[in-house]
């Protein structure tokens, strides 16, 4: 779980992850089209989070398509978050959402 | 361009031949998924049902490939106004007694509500599958029903 919090206490990567949040299955090219880094950077970023298994990779031909794997941060959830406390705090964050949104 | 598909990557502490039988015997199958059963006999062109602790049919679909403790997809029909989408399980493997499981959900249409349940859904089972391997025994989950989504 280490490798997880280390890999997510980083802007960057966490914008990579959000990157490919809205489009799942991005190249590297992709991927550094959408952000202000070096394609070094991103690579480097990516490794970081495919190591922590954030990030999945597959082969598509010569492509290799990256994407977001949610299972750690669920781990991180079920292990915080009671069994019944899940629905009022989805509640609580679409609340946030819709107020902050009005404003 | 295909619509993008759903890929999940599990590490358990395990081996290929437990895995395979808690994703294909049906007495695992309903510690984790909700509470429904998936039956089938895993040959390739046979058929494959989910059905909730009702007895209700959820989903059903067709064996495209087989390999025992290797690799296994399947058409997924939701019953839903959509077409078949398709699942693949994929065991491999790792060093010091460890199996990777990655689970691809792909083949959606472009606009796909199918593909927004099933994501709430899979993080849950595989977290479940990892959970049931590893110590055993699966934390009482919320059964078939509106979160039963994969």
């Amino acid at each position: 779980m280490d490798e997880v919090f280390k890999a997510l206490a980083d802007k960057s990567r966490r914008m990579l992850l959000d990157q490919l949040h809205a489009r799942n299955g991005q190249t590297l090219g992709e991927l550094c089209d959408g952000l202000d880094m070096t394609r070094q950077a991103v690579t480097k970023h990516l490794g970081i989070l495919e190591a922590a298994k954030l990030v999945a990779t597959v082969r598509r031909g010569r492509e290799k398509l990256h994407y977001l794997n949610p299972l750690p941060i669920h781990e991180i959830g079920v292990r915080w978050i009671g069994k019944f406390e899940a629905q009022r705090l989805d509640a609580l964050a679409e609340l946030k959402r819709n107020l902050e949104q009005n404003q | 361009m295909s619509a993008p598909k759903l890929v999940y990557v599990s590490q358990i502490r395990t081996t290929p031949a437990k895995l395979w039988e808690a994703l294909t015997n049906p007495d695992f199958i309903q510690q984790y998924w909700f509470g429904c059963r998936n039956t089938s006999t895993w040959k390739e062109g046979d058929a494959i049902e989910g059905r909730s602790p009702d007895g209700t049919l959820d989903w059903q679909g067709k064996i495209l490939k087989s390999v025992p403790e290797s690799e296994v997809v399947f058409t997924f029909d939701h019953l839903a106004d959509e077409p078949p989408s398709r699942v693949t399980f994929k065991i491999d493997p790792q060093a010091a007694g460890m199996v990777q499981l990655t689970i691809t959900h792909d083949e959606f249409q472009e606009v796909s509500p199918i593909r927004d349940r099933v994501k709430n859904g899979w993080p849950s089972i595989i977290a479940g599958i990892k959970e049931l391997l590893e110590t055993g025994k699966v934390a009482e989950r919320e059964g078939c029903g509106k979160t039963a989504t994969a």
